[in-house]
């Protein structure tokens, strides 16, 4: 029973959770599917609650950095919705806060088209 | 010298290495109640210098009575820190500290004690649940290397850079800090051992330090905190016996300015005025200036 649901999740790319992803995933990610912005937030971060609004959806990939998996799928939760969650990307290893240079929070880099 | 005015003289001197220590600001938020340096979650390593002035010392007997004081009429130190995390939820931190008294025309520098610390964090905040606060406990010791009240040479405590004994320190540290108004406080417990003088066997009574801090971000990369210090410490024995009328109290207040800027160096501007409210005994009244550097490495 658990294969199949495993399947039909997997077949209907339905994310349960913000994806962990290393830098190389997530640039390959990006190309499949663009963006215009990466937002980097954590959720012991006070200060990106004003980044993690329901406008910049459409245009973003967020991005939790420094963070564990599952802190940052209840707050990316709690301000974009659990629907939303293929929006949001876990950097697992720290590469993606490396590639970007992110050295504290939050951060907002734009991306060349 | 009468047995008296020397006891008196050895508490009004007692008082002053309360001073000698760093000027504290606030453990809750991290400016250090028992440690200056705090890494943010995404920081793994960090230097600290701190630059600390304090004047205006008075001290105050075990009848609460401010009197002149007897020590330096200043104090100078530079504090270096440096702290390494070792796992995503502990850092561990060392603190030196270099001194510079002056009485006077005359001064004297030396190095102060050395302390390391480790901060472990229980519960992390979270702003999905801003009523969950961030739960610290911390450890630290203190080595009492640098020369102290008890084995001074000189005349108005001019090359007293240290406390004199070890001592641990046990504590917890709560925050609320995911919203506009953020507060927290701190119980520090202190444990000191008994340490061998020339002034005899020194066993100073044990301490335990509240700190109430109150705060807020007016702009987005300054955060300024403000808040109150009790601390106590119980009567200390000398060669086995306890002396009377030797416990400690301590009220102080401090105010920290401090930059969170994004990449690069940070900025932290502490005031501290010690014995500057409610009830003391055998305290010494003082300002304190602290200027600080960080750089996460």
């Amino acid at each position: 029973m658990k294969y199949l649901v495993c399947w039909l999740l997997f077949v209907t790319d339905v994310a349960l959770a913000c994806v962990g992803m290393n830098a190389q995933q997530l640039q390959d990610k990006l190309k499949q599917e663009p963006a215009e912005q990466l937002v980097f937030f954590a959720s012991w971060c006070a200060s990106c609650k004003k980044h993690l609004t329901p406008e910049s959806l459409k245009a973003s990939y967020f991005i939790a950095v420094f963070d564990e998996q599952s802190a940052a799928e209840k707050a990316y939760g709690a301000f974009l919705g659990e629907t939303n969650l293929k929006r949001c990307v876990w950097d697992q290893d720290g590469s993606i806060a490396a590639a970007y240079g992110v050295k504290s929070l939050p951060v907002v880099r734009a991306l060349k088209p | 010298m009468s047995k008296f005015s020397s006891m008196f003289g050895f508490m009004l001197l007692a008082s002053l290495v309360s001073v000698g220590e760093r000027a504290s600001a606030c453990s809750s938020c991290g400016s250090g109640g028992a440690d200056p340096v705090i890494l943010n979650p995404y920081e793994n390593h960090k230097l600290y210098l701190g630059l600390s002035h304090q004047s205006g010392f008075r001290d105050i007997d075990h009848h609460g009575k401010t009197r002149k004081s007897y020590g330096p009429e200043q104090k100078q130190s530079f504090d270096l820190a440096f702290a390494q995390r070792l796992l995503p939820k502990l850092f561990v931190s060392a603190v030196v500290n270099f001194g510079r008294n002056v009485h006077g025309s005359d001064s004297e520098m030396q190095n102060g004690d050395v302390s390391l610390n480790a901060r472990a964090s229980l519960v992390q905040p979270n702003i999905a649940e801003p009523w969950i606060p961030q739960i610290q406990v911390m450890a630290g010791h203190r080595f009492g290397i640098a020369r102290s009240i008890y084995d001074q040479k000189r005349q108005h405590g001019l090359d007293v850079f240290g406390a004199g004994y070890d001592e641990t320190y046990l504590g917890t540290d709560i925050w609320y800090g995911m919203s506009t108004v953020m507060f927290g406080g701190s119980v520090i417990f202190g444990l000191p051992r008994e340490a061998e003088t020339d002034a005899g066997r020194v066993q100073p009574g044990r301490m335990q330090r509240l700190i109430g801090t109150l705060g807020g971000m007016p702009w987005d990369e300054v955060k300024i905190i403000g808040g109150l210090i009790h601390e106590q410490r119980g009567g200390f024995k000398l060669d086995g016996a306890l002396q009377s009328n030797s416990d400690r109290l301590n009220h102080d207040l401090f105010l920290t300015l401090e930059t969170l800027y994004s990449e690069g160096s940070n900025y932290r501007v502490t005031l501290n005025r010690r014995a500057a409210w409610g009830e003391n005994r055998n305290a010494a009244q003082a300002n304190a200036l602290t200027l600080a550097w960080m750089r996460a490495l």
